[in-house]
This record gives structure tokens, sequence and C-alpha cells, in this order.
């Protein structure tokens, strides 16, 4: 196929795909640099059950995944 | 041997003189916002002779403002159904969307909540610490000498800061940072009026020798 029959062959569906793996792709990056900024943060100053907000760092970035996995695998 | 005795000794007798001037205040658990003496928060830069006397964090109050922008986030799926072109989306295209539209109102919801969780005012024996988060790609740590604390203004304006009963408190330093604000904190009277017994004691400390 050529390049044009290729470019002829993309949908509006294939379009979203593209845009919404691209912003979870950009959103993962953003959730790690959020987890370890709360690891950063949490040395800094040491509370008791900031194990809690650590916690939660990770769950974002977690669920950030598993959406970006879904998106893949789904769509 | 013996100086270090008589050093250790000194200090704890002005740990003790400021614990009975300011007493225990606040509530030692992970969301307070103002604490004396709290028995288990900790910095990285504190000497191990430091004691934390106030830990102080903005009113909760101010995290009304995101929470209520979050549930009205949080609904918008429910009514994205209705309008093109979701609507016209396939159901696996809106489940993921909605999915996704969920996970970014807890990103703004978790990146909100560490912005005041981590916006920490420290005072301790010798110093005052401003640990300052503003965003996931910026954070500071700015400390100044009690000694070198020269003026204190304290401000409380507006009705909610009147209802809620808390205010700003601003510290002006001869150290490298000249202004250390404590904004939102609880109790900003209180706040000041600590700090001026923290000058005083270390002025009267300097006058006695007893200075680390």
């Amino acid at each position: 196929m050529d390049a044009l029959g290729i470019i002829g062959a993309i949908t509006f569906l294939d379009i979203v795909k593209f845009l919404i793996v691209t912003l979870l792709i950009v959103y993962s990056v953003f959730a790690l640099l959020m987890m370890r900024q709360v690891a950063a943060m949490t040395k800094a100053v040491t509370m008791r059950d900031d194990f809690v907000i650590r916690l939660l760092g990770i769950l974002n970035f977690a669920f950030a995944i598993v959406v970006l996995l879904l998106s893949i695998f789904i769509l | 041997m013996a100086e270090i005795y008589k050093a250790k000794a000194k200090f704890s007798e002005s740990v003790t003189a400021i614990k009975k001037l300011i007493g225990k205040m606040g509530s030692d658990n992970l969301l307070t916002s103002f604490i004396s003496f709290p028995n288990s928060i900790y910095f990285e830069t504190q000497d191990d002779e430091e004691t934390v006397v106030l830990f102080l964090r903005q009113h909760p109050i101010v995290n009304l403002k995101w929470i209520v922008m979050a549930i009205v986030m949080l609904t918008l799926p429910s009514v994205f159904i209705f309008f093109p072109p979701y609507s016209s989306l396939p159901a696996n295209f809106q489940f993921v969307i909605t999915l996704g539209w969920y996970m970014f109102v807890f990103g703004y919801s978790l990146a909100k909540f560490m912005n005041w969780f981590f916006n920490i005012y420290l005072l301790t024996d010798e110093r005052v610490v401003d640990v300052d988060f503003q965003n996931i790609f910026f954070r500071k740590i700015s400390t100044a000498k009690t000694e070198e604390i020269q003026d204190i203004n304290i401000q409380s304006s507006g009705s909610f800061e009147t209802f809620f009963g808390y205010g700003s408190v601003f510290i002006q330093t001869a150290a490298e940072v000249s202004q250390f604000e404590f904004i939102s904190v609880p109790n900003p009277d209180r706040v000041g009026k600590i700090i001026n017994q923290m000058i005083d004691l270390e002025e009267q400390e300097k006058i006695e020798g007893r200075v680390k």
C-alpha cells in the first residue's frame, strides 16, 4: 500500500485512539514524577503515617499504567 | 568530655524553658495544621539536638475550593453522555475516556492535596524553616536563624479568614531569604506571639552565654 493509501485508510477513531494513547503516556510520565516527588518530600520532612501519602502517589501511577494498557488493548 | 555533658545540659535546659513557655497545643495527627512540640515530625536538615517547637500548615479550609472543583469534575461524565462527539463514540472508547477522566480528577486532587500537605512551616528552638512545594516540579526549603529575625507582621483579612480564625504571618529576616511568609496559618496571633517569645529567649540565652 502506498503512502496515500495508508493516509486514506486512517479513520476518525484511529485519530481518537492515537490522541487518547498519547495523552495517557504523558499522564503516566506526570504520575511517575509525582510519585518521585512525594518520595522526595516525605524524605525531606518525615511525619508519622506519611506512608499514606506515598501510597496515594503509587496508586495514581498504577492507575495511569492500567488505563494506558487498557486503552492500548481494548481500543 | 565534661564540656559535652555541660553543653547537653544547657541545651535541655533551654528546650525545657521553651516547653514551659509555650506548652503543648494542637493535635498530633497526619493532617494537622497547628501543633507545638510534635512527637513524630523531623526534617532532613534538622540537627541532632534541634527540637521542632511549632509545626504549621495552611488552614484546612483553604482546600475547600479544589474539593468543590473535584466534585463538579466527577459529575461531568454523566453530562458528556448527552453530547456529541462523546455520545457518538463506540462503548469501548467511552469507557476508556470516562476512566481516563476519573484518573485525571484523581491526579488533580492529589496534586492539590500535595500542594497543601507539603507546604510546611516549622519553628525550631534554633531557626525558622519554610518548606515550599508549589507544584510537582518545584520545591524549596528556606531557613533563617531565630536571632536573624527582625520584624513580624500578622495579617488577617476577609470574612473567611476572620470566621475560621486563620491569617498570614510575615517574618522579615537578616538572612539570605529576607522574608518568610506563613500563608493562611491557623491562630496567626498565637504564632506571632510564640515567635516573639522565641526571640526573647534567644536574646536571654545570648546574655547568659547559653547559645549553641
